[in-house]
């Protein structure tokens, strides 16, 4: 293989992206007009939004589009410097070519700092001659209400069942992959909506074996997993209290968890235990209670062990 | 006569660094690449920049800590001095020692002037630093290459200061020097320090070493919190320790579990922490020190009540591994890091998400002899993703 397949298969115009009908018509529209104005694509993650924004960008400015275009990860150049240097020396100097304006792209905009997002919003003042800005974002609710009302927000949804399967049914042609109807409906399955990680499991099958069964995608789905988390669930409830912090720590370290990545899939796996829904109740409470004090910014493996210590008491 | 001077290294020979490390910086130095050199609090980063300079004949313009660094500063004394040739040496070397230190307030500007400084000059530059994953660095740490040298060894600093005993002529107990080196934690300057303060008449004699004194006060502390009746000693507990409240709190999360057996006391005993754990970031929020008040209670009192038994065992107190822990990992996950990051410039993901959800599939990839041909991975990164 000679690259990674969400970038190999990334719809470089409009005509080639799949889903989100609605959303392609406004912005190819927009496109066209060769004028649109400052955008925020909000939307859960592998629905397209990064992918829109570029086949965007390259109706805008042809082959040369990189020159005029900047993209970066504002989670990981969350700081209110990025904001001021990268982002401001792009802003301010003028287009190349005959372009009208510059692409700013800033994807998982939420990421941003307050400090950042109210440095980036005068710099959307200022340069707006310049330079036009597209924010990516799971939630817009965390972009502050100055930054929305500069821009034309568009709400992505899950992309449903049958564009999904499409998307496979392309890729499995062009790579030549022998893949039955079960196997693609359990990639639908596992991806719940998200392209970026259907793909990526198709590639990984497809590294194993051209001919991809339902039973290798689920096996792939399985062996990445983490089950520690499941695993240190289970030990708390059985009241052993030590081996579970053990465990905690261990997975923490190993997979770079945060204690909020933790906790998500720690209620996430408290829906499926066989005990009471009583007991289910009693023990997300306690979770709101401690990702509430995590927000806050406390230790987080000091809550997360009283979390499991208060587990340990309510399981039998 | 100091130690510390008289042993202060002359040649690459008399460091006591891995030579891998040394190489490295010299072959950086070589390139003219920037670089960061990290490491703990007196682990010869200043000596290594010092010697580099003499061995390979440059002359060393330094700009340390006790130099006033701002903005203006830095540029009147580098600006000129990166672009002229020296007079004298074959070329300037830059060292720019402890870049953490740079205050927020009073050297305000220095981070981007360095940054800038990075980018015009011809003669390489060293930036030195304790925390090289400083977000204060994060402009820096980009445009250089980073050295990273770790804590020595007891093993080699036993080694080092049974050699000077040696020379010196003085009479030694192997035990006196291995309690001088492990209790330094491998800042060879401290342990220098520390061995002319236990020199008498040419015998090495035994300081009574802060440590030990301090081991004890800390577990009378944590038996005072486990097991008093007495609400006043109980409360005053902690201010009996040169302890701090964070380093206190590391304590008890780590010896709860080993004095409490019953299941509720646990769970009183870590609900307690986890109050204590809240009233210090609202400290933090708020700027409100009065909570100290409440965060001390809640370590101290608060687990003192969790009890529901009687005593029966006593366990012996141990040190939190825990934040050694994330050093170690941070160090071995450092590899997947970067290997995400080149993931990361193909698909215009973050790298956290690339970590998380693309890295696990990747790894099969690897792991049965496949491979992404425009990754661009290095060698040693194909095998870090094949052994995992």
């Amino acid at each position: 293989m000679n690259s990674v397949w969400t970038e190999k298969y990334r719809p470089s115009t409009f005509a080639e992206v799949i889903g989100q009908d609605l959303i392609l018509e406004r912005v190819s529209a927009l496109t066209k007009q060769k004028n649109i104005p400052n955008l925020l694509f909000a939307g859960p993650s592998g629905v397209g939004k990064t992918s829109l924004i570029l086949a965007a960008a390259k109706e805008l400015y042809g082959d040369n589009w990189k020159e005029n275009v900047m993209s970066t990860n504002a989670s990981d150049e969350r700081g209110i410097d990025h904001v001021r240097y990268a982002v401001k020396d792009f802003s301010r100097t003028k287009p190349i070519g005959n372009a009208q304006f510059k692409l700013c792209i800033l994807d998982e905009a939420d990421a941003l700092t307050k400090e950042a997002q109210q440095a980036l919003r005068r710099t959307m003042e200022i340069y707006s001659d310049n330079v036009r800005f597209c924010l990516i974002a799971n939630f817009s609710s965390k972009i502050i209400e100055p930054i929305q009302s500069r821009c034309t927000v568009f709400r992505f949804k899950s992309l449903d069942e049958n564009a999904m399967a499409k998307i496979i049914e392309v890729i499995t042609q062009k790579e030549k992959l022998i893949m039955d109807k079960k196997a693609i409906e359990a990639i639908v399955n596992i991806a719940d909506g998200d392209v970026r990680k259907a793909i990526n499991v198709l590639q990984t099958s497809a590294s194993l074996n051209k001919k991809i069964t339902d039973e290798l995608v689920y096996n792939i789905e399985n062996a990445v997993k983490p089950r520690e988390i499941k695993e240190l669930l289970m030990l708390s409830l059985q009241g052993e209290f030590t081996k579970s912090r053990d465990k905690l720590l261990d997975s923490m370290l190993k997979h770079g968890l945060s204690g909020l990545d933790v906790l998500k899939q720690i209620q996430k796996e408290i829906l499926n235990l066989e005990i009471s829904d009583k007991d289910k109740a009693k023990l997300i409470e306690l979770c709101g209670e401690i990702e509430f004090r995590l927000v806050e910014g406390s230790d987080e493996y000091i809550q997360l062990e009283a979390l499991l210590a208060s587990f340990c008491l309510i399981g039998k | 006569m100091n130690l510390i001077q008289k042993y202060k290294p002359k040649t690459i020979r008399d460091l006591i660094i891995s030579k891998e490390k040394i190489m490295e910086v010299k072959r950086l130095i070589a390139e003219r690449k920037p670089i960061i050199i990290a490491g703990p609090t007196g682990c010869g980063k200043t000596t290594l920049a010092h010697i580099m300079a003499k061995d390979m004949d440059y002359e060393l313009l330094e700009l340390n800590a006790s130099d006033q660094r701002n903005k203006a500063n830095i540029e009147e004394i580098l600006s000129p001095a990166i672009k002229e040739a020296s007079l004298f040496a074959k070329g300037r070397l830059v060292l720019i020692d402890d870049i953490d230190a740079l205050s927020g307030t009073q050297d305000r500007g220095c981070i981007p002037s360095i940054a800038n400084l990075l980018e015009n000059t011809k003669w390489p530059v060293l930036l030195t630093t304790t925390d090289p994953f400083s977000q204060k660095l994060s402009l820096l740490r980009k445009k250089t290459a980073l050295v990273n040298l770790e804590q020595i060894k007891d093993t080699i600093l036993i080694d080092y200061l049974s050699g000077i005993c040696k020379k010196e002529n003085i009479a030694f107990d192997i035990k006196l020097i291995k309690n001088l080196a492990s209790k330094n934690k491998g800042d060879i300057r401290a342990t220098l320090n520390d061995l002319q303060a236990s020199i008498k008449n040419n015998e090495l004699i035994s300081l009574e070493l802060g440590e030990r004194e301090r081991l004890s006060s800390i577990t009378t502390a944590l038996s005072l919190i486990f097991r008093s009746a007495d609400l006043k000693k109980i409360l005053n507990s902690l201010n009996e320790t040169d302890l701090n409240l964070d380093e206190a709190m590391l304590w008890l999360d780590e010896n709860i579990p080993k004095e409490y057996t019953k299941k509720d006391e646990i769970y009183k005993a870590y609900s307690s922490l986890s109050k204590a754990d809240k009233f210090k970031k609202r400290i933090i929020r708020r700027q409100h020190w009065r909570f100290l008040v409440y965060e001390n209670f809640f370590m101290t009192v608060g687990i003192n009540l969790s009890r529901t038994s009687n005593i029966l065992s006593y366990p012996e107190y141990k040190r939190s591994s825990r934040l050694l822990k994330y050093f170690w990992a941070n160090q071995k996950n450092l590899k997947g890091k970067e290997i995400a990051r080149k993931i990361s410039e193909k698909t215009h993901d973050s790298i956290s998400k690339v970590r998380k959800e693309i890295l696990p599939l990747i790894k099969i990839i690897y792991r049965n002899n496949n491979e992404i041909s425009d990754l661009d991975l290095t060698q040693e990164e194909i095998d870090w993703l094949k052994s995992m």
